[in-house]
């Protein structure tokens, strides 16, 4: 009986023949043509090339047509239309650089319509399909010469350019013509944004111009917030962050933060940002915040809220964070070399680490090593006095000489080679003195190089 | 607080709550985790070896010469505090890991930090003994250090439960300290022959400790046990009360 309630499979719904699935009903077809679904706004204006960076604050797709004209991409912006092209062109005045602009389908078609003096619009795939064949051929990125030679044969608009056959046409002029032929007509021409889009942004607006830094740290803690909750549902983790105000005037400022782990604790990073903000120059006020993290990481979920402190697993990336904003924090690992100095190397404190050999080392190796006067029994003996900014150190015991020769592998090192004591003094103190050169020979010197145990 | 205190006629009791009432907020009164030092030193310190999540001064009149005492305690720290890190804060910090792995200090847990003011050293310091993730603070060559200073350190160690080691190198003694411990570190030369150095040894005197007495002792240091004692030559007569 059991087996064979095993083997009946439950509630499975069985096909019944007057209640046949229907195929789902067709979705309604979208009442725009196929190049209307992307959207982009170009700007024309002398020298508005160089603000590609500051028009981030109204899209994240930004690229650069030249000196004098700007392409913003705004598929998928929220705005309307029309309110967003009188802001763009409204915030470009105000920074003193007025610009024209045309929102449309087709970038290329866009900006030769701007070149021929075409008025600022917003433009329907059908009014731009309208507004082209009176295109003049000198408005098209062409080079100089096609255009004259264009000319001479008589093709002085789009319309006539577009009537004549292609083949004799790509054969007199090229694939120049041809691909311009083509991103006019909406076959959009791939362009290169100035940044690569972050996935993870949050930006804000404000009505009031921030000045002072309180107001700042609040307008950062709802940025990190917000940032860290996008994070969250993505199960990433900030490894870079960047921090851009936009002030008024058409300026802006940028701040990047790395991170020795990825993160995407609120607390940890809200305060290694509000350090920074002391950076930051609200000359005028600050209009616009946006907080983005261009680097990410996969983090894994992590319990919270059972224990609120941190363990010392996280704590420590954090801390490491925090002190190295402000100081050079580093750590040390081995490097294969016997001479003395370069023995150990200096890593980031997020490097991998490795343990190091004991060795008959000091504890302290100096940077610049003192110089002293040794007295010797014997030229190649080890010292019984030391003497070092007028104090006389009488040598109780000394171990060695231990000869370190110069690694000869190594290009332009012809140093000489190095004796080294572990002395005792009478004082108490140990120091690991070593004599340079040859013992015996006038330049042969004294110096102390580290402190013993 | 604010209140005036009234003495009752009984003076005695009155004082003996108060001491009471003083020992409760006193955190380090607290039974509290320690590193070990020698047997001797260990029995005399009030807490029952050196207490972590507190601050300790080391001084000495030369630089170099207690730097060895001060990386021994790091190691034990580190090795008392596993999964905690060191810092090893200075103006230049010019520690040599081939030497110092053979104290014990792990160099996969040591940092080293510049900072060549030392508001900045005090702040690192303190920000790190904050943290959770800090075994020991050693911070070398901090002069002038006023009392607001060393009692913010050992707030700040009592919070994140790290020892903090300040390492002076000053020959006379300073003025007062709100450190839990005071110490002078001198080396000395106890079993070295004309070609052998043996083992490093110092004269450790207790110059403070908070609710105890202050003491000398000699110490060795031997290498292959890593254990602290008081060497078994050492004539009686040196240890002596400070």
């Amino acid at each position: 009986m059991a087996g064979r309630r095993c083997a009946r499979t439950p509630a499975l719904p069985l096909p019944m023949p007057e209640r046949r699935l229907r195929p789902p009903a067709p979705l309604p077809a979208s009442s725009e043509p196929a190049t209307g679904r992307r959207r982009f706004l170009v700007l024309h204006g002398p020298g508005i090339g160089e603000m590609a960076a500051w028009a981030l604050r109204f899209s994240p797709l930004v690229g650069r047509l030249g000196p004098d004209a700007l392409l913003i991409e705004t598929t998928g912006l929220p705005e309307a239309e029309p309110a967003l092209l009188a802001r763009v062109l409204a915030a470009f005045e105000r920074a003193g650089l007025p610009a024209t602009g045309l929102l449309g389908a087709a970038p290329a078609a866009l900006g030769a319509l701007l070149r021929a003096g075409h008025p600022s619009a917003v433009l329907t795939p059908a009014e731009e399909a309208a507004a082209l064949p009176h295109l003049p051929v000198t408005a098209l990125a062409l080079p100089p010469e096609t255009i004259l030679a264009l000319h001479r044969l008589g093709l002085r608009d789009l319309a006539a350019l577009e009537a004549q056959p292609r083949a004799p046409l790509a054969r007199r002029f090229g694939g120049v013509l041809m691909t311009e032929l083509a991103a006019l007509r909406g076959a959009v021409a791939p362009y290169t944004p100035i940044r690569t889009p972050p996935r993870h942004v949050a930006a804000r607006d404000f009505l009031e111009p921030l000045l002072t830094a309180p107001a700042l740290a609040h307008a950062l803690h709802r940025l990190v917030v917000e940032l860290c909750e996008g994070l969250n549902a993505e199960g990433q983790g900030a490894r870079v962050l960047r921090l851009t105000a936009f002030r008024g005037d058409g300026s802006w400022q940028e701040l990047g933060q790395g991170l020795g782990q990825a993160s995407r604790d609120p607390g940890h990073v809200e305060r290694l940002l509000a350090r920074r903000i002391e950076e930051l120059r609200p000359e005028f006020g600050f209009e616009r915040m946006m907080l983005a993290a261009p680097v990410t990481e996969w983090l894994d979920a992590q319990q919270a809220a059972l224990a609120p402190e941190a363990g010392p697993e996280e704590a420590l990336p954090q801390l490491l964070d925090r002190l190295g904003q402000r100081l050079e924090v580093w750590r040390l690992i081995p490097h294969a070399s016997h001479w003395p100095e370069r023995a150990q190397r200096r890593a980031s404190p997020f490097a991998p680490a490795a343990p190091f050999t004991p060795a008959p080392r000091p504890l302290r190796l100096l940077r610049r090593p003192l110089p002293l006067e040794a007295v010797a029994l014997l030229p190649d003996a080890p010292p019984s006095l030391l003497r070092h900014g007028g104090r006389a150190e009488r040598v109780v015991s000394a171990e060695g000489p231990e000869r370190l020769t110069p690694e000869w592998w190594q290009p332009g090192r012809q140093a000489p080679p190095r004796d080294y004591y572990r002395v005792q003094l009478a004082s108490g103190a140990r120091w690991w003195v070593c004599r340079r050169g040859e013992p015996g020979t006038p330049d042969a010197r004294w110096f102390l190089h580290g402190y013993l145990c | 607080m604010s209140a005036p205190l009234t003495l009752p006629p009984n003076r005695s009791a009155a004082l003996a709550r108060l001491r009471d009432r003083l020992a409760r907020l006193d955190r380090t009164a607290q039974d509290r985790a320690t590193l070990p030092l020698a047997p001797e030193i260990n029995q005399h310190l009030p807490w029952g070896g050196l207490p972590l999540a507190g601050l300790h001064e080391l001084l000495s009149d030369a630089p170099g010469h207690a730097t060895a005492f001060a990386a021994l305690l790091l190691a034990r720290a580190q090795a008392r505090l596993t999964r905690r890190a060191a810092l090893w804060i200075a103006a230049e910090p010019d520690a040599y890991m081939p030497g110092l792995a053979g104290l014990g200090l792990d160099a996969t847990r040591l940092f080293l930090l510049r900072a060549p003011r030392q508001r900045d050293a005090l702040w690192a310091a303190e920000e790190a003994l904050r943290s959770p993730a800090t075994a020991a603070v050693l911070l070398l060559g901090a002069r002038t250090l006023d009392m607001t200073a060393a009692r913010r350190l050992q707030l700040a160690a009592e919070t994140g439960g790290g020892i903090a080691l300040l390492l002076r190198e000053e020959a006379s003694t300073p003025g007062p300290t709100t450190a839990l411990t005071r110490w002078r570190i001198t080396p000395r030369a106890l079993s070295a022959t004309p070609h052998h150095l043996g083992p490093p040894a110092w004269e450790v005197t207790l110059l403070r400790a908070r609710g105890g007495q202050p003491g000398t002792w000699l110490l060795e240091w031997d290498q292959a046990t890593g254990q602290l004692a008081t060497p078994a030559a050492a004539p009686a007569a040196e240890r002596r009360r400070a």
